[in-house]
């Protein structure tokens, strides 16, 4: 299918809106269903996925943050004010700071307000800090785990009851989900760092707990602790050889590796190659 | 009417889709499941479901069961003096269910969706659509299970636009398939599963935990050695599974010898057990994420289906994988066969269903066998070279052009395989075709081919002869598990000849089944009651009157339903 067949055979003009593809495709599939005419449907089909993939091209810019405007009494409006710079600021570290930098201004913020006392703080600042605090945690992709976790640990939101867990489902799975990876993260270092010390076979057993235990049960951790340990892999030189084996036969890289290429295309062939070298040389001292 | 029908490995279901919704047909015990249970009676007549399931234990050498697991093989099963092959006993069973949707809708039925694991072979689909024809329905459709599963959840969806993972685990086999729903779409995105795992699996755990602890000490080493027993530990599994859920403890219990071997277990140790059958989950699932390209916190629901996802166990390591709970509001036993039933609606262009329209994948890649250079002029052969990607949607027709390697080379041999490994060796093959290409120097002949994926999962192949344009089409049949148009005719002629025990007798027969299993089962006083009431019961039938029989069976069943508890259907 040549460059703009696609958006012909949906009768439609060129776009990046993805509902509008998918309306045109849907409407267009009610006449032409697989099973009735495989030849007209496999060029529907076609156009689809063409247009899908361009429309993800021009789609490259993130979204801009959501603010949400309500009614507002003149008191809360004043609150607001006066807590929106703090809000910013701990956006802006957690995005361009440092760990400590961020927790600095957190602790700053709490003392400032009075927010740290449960029976002494003013209830609708404490609301306001919440939802502003909730912003920051979920549109800012850079979060310091510190900072969420003390966040998590101070709002409760990933406790039973929460006002969150019964509003918002799933902004509590993906604060929930972040909070693994963070620990998947910080595992995937202690082994790297074990590997480094020369501790190779401790590491390879840690490596063998962690693959059966609770952490990496989840598929989205477990994916994530997966490429990160393949990232890190890759970086040293020579590879450390029984930790990289260990890791292959544990998850099965052997077998499917597109997660880790599609993660970080660079390191992967970077680790393929060194443990490439490395199997040649294996061999040949056999 | 057409009928939806989920041919299971352990139960079978019959629905259909009448008014705008889904409906399971009553069998004539008036349940809804029927157990996949073939045997023969005393008679020599045939007995399907539950009746032939009690006669597992009592007749174990009259009664075949499980025998979805060799579908698209030419294993036998003798039943007596008879022996039959997979899709025979599968026909036995599509038969029953055939009458029970005829009784309930009042009309002959002669076309059905029959549902397939979404990971069935070639030879396994056409086995089943064989089944089919042998048991007088024209398969008008097959359907992957999962997808069935999801087109029952989806018609429940309100909202327009979802992606949804169907966790389907059933009697023998695993399938895992993730949908897209959007303005009346239903999209599947990827299958991938496990053609050998299921609840029958947790149940040999059980038996062969039994075994190590119990049984050995007893003298009994070998779960096979004895049928009756093997069946009697095949029950008791089922049973303990079932029961086996939070803190309590359950009893595995046998009779051997006269006393009653007992194996006390909580769930925590059934779980340790099955660690090894739990793995085997993760990777289909991780293989479905990635070929569609989701990561699971993408996904807006989780759903159930196979009666194994009933297991606590099930429950808990799915929310784990997935980080949410499992929906939950389509009894998991059902939703295969309510799909069907949507799936025939949707076939015979019910006005309801007007306005979805379903897609669906090809689980596994296709492809041919072809030779690498591995050195100048030095060839290889074994290379496996797909021309379908997994997971792409169907229909589908894809080409790809191959060359000679060897000068003057006279003909081009092209093996058809299915799978994911880079050698042939280790995928499926599915046929073979050698085709004439004029003698020329190496490379300079190509051939074209296509291969035509269609909605049903079955694979045409054709090969054009780049030179002379002269096209060969490879019909898949020399597989030994499927039959050819002759060999089905000589099947059908030979089922044709077998009695079929009378459906409206079957709640007797069934009953007086159940008495025999239990004589076997239970020891002492308890052995006594069965014995009189069973004997009171035939006694009834001779007398032929059908008021008294009734309420007999009434009888015979209460007494029967005290005797175990609860009942485990």
């Amino acid at each position: 299918m040549s460059e703009n067949d696609c958006w012909a055979v949906l009768g439609m003009a060129p776009t990046a809106d993805e509902r509008e593809v998918k309306r045109a495709y849907a409407r267009l599939l009610k006449t032409t269903r697989p099973e009735d005419d495989p030849v007209a449907f496999q060029r529907l089909r076609e156009a689809f996925e063409a247009a899908l993939w361009k429309l993800d091209e021009l789609n490259q810019q993130p979204p801009a943050p959501v603010v949400v405007p309500g009614e507002r009494d003149p008191a809360e409006i004043e609150a607001e004010a006066r807590l929106r710079p703090h809000i910013e600021k701990l956006a802006e570290l957690n995005e361009q700071g440092t760990r400590d930098e961020a927790m600095a201004a957190l602790e700053l913020v709490l003392a400032e307000f009075g927010l740290r006392d449960e029976a002494a703080r003013d209830p609708v600042l404490w609301r306001l800090f919440e939802d502003g605090m909730l912003w920051v945690c979920c549109d800012i992709a850079a979060n310091h785990d510190d900072f969420l976790r003390a966040a998590v640990q101070l709002f409760g939101w990933t406790k039973p009851g929460n006002w969150l867990l019964e509003r918002d489902p799933k902004t509590v799975e993906w604060l929930q989900l972040r909070l693994q990876e963070a620990e998947a993260l910080e595992a995937v270092d202690r082994l790297l760092d074990l590997a480094e010390l020369g501790n190779e076979r401790q590491a390879a057993e840690q490596l063998s707990q962690l693959a059966d235990g609770e952490l990496l049960v989840s598929v989205d951790v477990r994916h994530l602790f997966e490429a990160e340990l393949m990232v890190g892999l890759s970086e040293f030189d020579p590879v450390p050889t029984g930790l990289a084996a260990h890791a292959i036969r544990l998850f099965g890289w052997q077998r499917d590796h597109r997660h880790l290429e599609e993660y970080h295309p660079d390191a992967w062939r970077e680790f393929s190659r060194k443990v490439a070298v490395l199997r040649f040389l294996a061999s040949a001292a056999e | 009417m057409i009928i939806g029908i989920d041919l299971g490995t352990t139960n079978s279901l019959v629905a259909v889709w009448r008014d705008g919704q889904a409906e399971i047909i009553p069998n004539a015990l008036g349940h809804h499941l029927t157990p996949s249970v073939v045997g023969l009676d005393d008679q020599g007549a045939v007995l399907v479901g539950l009746a032939a399931r009690e006669r597992l234990i009592t007749h174990p050498q009259l009664t075949a069961s499980v025998f979805k697991r060799y579908m698209g093989s030419d294993r036998q099963t003798r039943l007596g003096a008879q022996s039959f092959r997979p899709e025979e006993l599968s026909a036995l069973v599509l038969k029953s269910l055939k009458e029970d949707a005829e009784r309930y809708l009042g009309e002959p039925v002669s076309e059905a969706v029959i549902t397939v694991p979404a990971y069935f072979s070639d030879a396994q689909r056409k086995a089943t659509r064989i089944a089919g024809q042998l048991a007088g329905l024209q398969v008008e459709r097959l359907v992957n299970e999962p997808t069935a599963a999801a087109l029952a959840y989806g018609l429940h969806q309100n909202e327009p636009e979802s992606r949804f993972l169907v966790f389907d685990l059933g009697g023998g086999t695993f399938d895992i398939s993730i949908l897209e729903l959007f303005e009346g779409v239903m999209e599947v995105r990827a299958s991938a599963g496990d053609n050998f795992l299921g609840g029958e699996d947790f149940s040999e755990v059980l038996i062969d935990g039994f075994i190590e602890q119990v049984g050995k000490p007893h003298g009994i080493t070998d779960k096979m050695a004895d049928p009756v027993r093997y069946q009697a530990l095949r029950k008791q599994a089922e049973q303990v599974k079932r029961a086996l859920s939070g803190n309590e403890q359950v009893a595995f219990e046998l009779n051997h010898e006269g006393e009653t071997l007992r194996w006390v277990l909580d769930e925590a140790t059934f779980q340790k057990l099955c660690e090894p059958l739990l793995k085997r989950l993760r990777e289909p699932i991780e293989k479905a994420l990635r070929d569609a390209r989701l990561k699971a916190i993408d996904l807006d629901q989780i759903v159930l289906a196979g009666g194994a996802t009933r297991m606590p166990m099930v429950r808990k390591l799915v929310a784990k994988l997935f980080g949410r709970m499992p929906a939950m509001n389509l009894n998991p036993d059902e939703v295969v066969a309510r799909g069907a039933a949507v799936m025939a609606g949707l076939k015979v262009r019910d006005v309801t269903l007007n306005e979805v329209v379903m897609t669906d994948v090809s689980p596994y890649s296709l492809g041919i066998e072809v030779s690498e250079q591995i050195a100048p002029g030095r060839f290889q052969p074994g290379f496996y070279l797909p021309i379908i990607e997994r997971n792409s949607v169907v229909p589908i027709s894809r080409e790809q052009t191959v060359n000679t390697i060897a000068d003057n080379q006279s003909a081009l041999h092209v093996s058809i395989f299915q799978g994911e490994s880079r050698m042939v060796q280790d995928n499926i093959f599915l046929g073979e075709l050698t085709i004439p290409v004029p003698p020329r120097p190496a490379g300079q002949i190509s051939v074209a081919v296509r291969f035509t994926y269609d909605v049903n999962g079955l694979l045409e192949a054709e090969m054009t002869v780049g030179e002379t344009g002269e096209k060969h089409r490879l019909v898949i049949e020399d597989n030994p598990g499927v039959l050819t148009p002759a060999q089905i005719e000589e099947r059908l002629a030979a089922l044709a000849q077998l009695k079929i025990h009378p459906r409206e007798l079957l709640p007797n027969a069934q009953l007086l089944a159940r008495a025999d299993r239990l004589f076997q089962q239970t020891l002492g006083e308890q052995r006594q009651w069965v014995s009189q009431a069973s004997a009171h019961f035939q006694a009834l039938l001779e007398q032929q009157d059908e008021a008294a029989i009734v309420a007999g069976r009434q009888e015979l069943k209460q007494l029967l339903d005290e005797l175990e508890g609860e009942g485990w259907l």
